[in-house]
């Protein structure tokens, strides 16, 4: 009788200790890892908030360059080009967007090619590796100057050039390839011509930050289209 | 054994018993309280991992919406570009529509995702018609 209360004594107590022990033991790191979890997730959402919100700046950078391929010709990052810019994107404000021409790019040719005397419409044909504005100068003593830019050489329907020699005609959004400059002086006259035109697409450099992060994106530009040639995020 | 002795002993028995009833109840009560607490836990645990998964999934989906919608051929807004299948039980929208700011040739894409008739996450990008 004795020792069987002596046994019962300590029975539960132990039992409910060691559950509070075992317990203690597992769930306590089991909910931490749970709010880890969690916290890391909420990281990730917002990582992805960043990251689209970058990106939308330099997205907003190239639509910018697609109606103005010469946006810049500063070499330093600045936002004025591109404001003004949306007040907010993914529920924070709009990433600070800069552009910056790259030195080096967006070259052009000129070309001098020799005077075609007589009557009728000349031909001067050249090819342009790059799309952007063609500018031609023509001087000559002639009343009367005529030209057009057209991709074959007819000569029909040119165009009467307004002002005084030396004359200057732009023709700008030129995709790249083979052009012919027409042109036709009233009466024939001597004179001599220059031809510029683009060698290579302006790139410029487009960078987003928020929060610490950074999109840098290089884009080549020329009317109504831009060209992504590399994106990179730090 | 004396009189005297067996007096204590009864005494001493007395006090045994009393001390094992309170042990009992001490001893149930905290066994229940650590299964209540235990149970407790397991529950938030779980819930809390149903959420970080609702989370990833919701994560993962958002950015495989975008990337698909930002592939596909520009549509004038407003519009609705096709979706991703989404895992069962999920629901994922890619809408766009213009920017005040800007004109027809950019435009700002939503994606929501969502779980039943929760809104999961609703992430915004921009696409240029280029």
């Amino acid at each position: 009788m004795s020792s069987a209360r002596t046994g019962e004594r300590g029975q539960v107590l132990p039992l409910a200790l060691m559950a509070f022990a075992v317990g203690a033991i597992v769930v306590s790191p089991f909910l931490t890892n749970v709010s880890v979890n969690l916290l890391a997730s909420r990281r990730a959402e917002e990582a992805i908030a960043d990251y689209y919100s970058l990106d939308a700046g330099v997205e907003w950078g190239l639509w910018r360059l697609t109606n103005d391929p010469a946006i810049t010709a500063s070499t330093s990052y600045m936002e004025v080009p591109l404001q003004p810019t949306p007040p907010s994107v993914n529920g924070a404000a709009f990433p600070t967007t800069e552009i910056r021409f790259v030195a080096g790019t967006g070259d052009s040719d000129t070309i001098s090619p020799a005077w075609q005397s007589g009557g009728g419409p000349k031909c001067y044909p050249f090819t342009s590796s790059s799309a952007g504005t063609v500018t031609a100068v023509i001087t000559t003593p002639a009343s009367t100057v005529r030209a057009d830019l057209r991709t074959s050489c007819s000569g029909g329907g040119l165009p009467n050039l307004s002002g005084s020699s030396p004359y200057t005609v732009q023709f700008p959004g030129q995709a790249a390839g083979s052009y012919t400059l027409v042109v036709q002086t009233v009466p024939p006259d001597t004179g001599s011509l220059t031809i510029t035109y683009p060698s290579g697409a302006p790139a410029y450099d487009i960078r987003s930050q928020r929060n610490g992060r950074t999109i840098t994106a290089r884009a080549t530009a020329s009317v109504g289209s831009v060209t992504l040639l590399s994106w990179t995020l730090d | 054994m004396s009189r005297r002795a067996r007096q204590l002993h009864a005494l001493v028995r007395r006090g045994e018993a009393g001390i094992g009833l309170v042990e009992v109840l001490v001893g149930t009560a905290l066994l229940a309280l650590t299964l209540v607490a235990f149970l407790s836990a397991l529950s938030t645990g779980s819930i809390g991992v149903r959420t970080t998964e609702e989370r990833v999934v919701a994560e993962n989906l958002a950015r495989s919406q975008l990337e698909y919608a930002k592939s596909l051929p520009f549509l004038a807004s407003p519009a609705s570009y096709a979706t991703v299948t989404p895992p069962a039980g999920y629901g994922v929208t890619s809408s766009a529509s213009s920017i005040p700011a800007g004109d027809s040739a950019v435009q700002l894409i939503t994606v929501t995702v969502s779980r039943g008739s929760d809104v999961l996450l609703t992430v915004e990008d921009f696409k240029v018609d280029r």
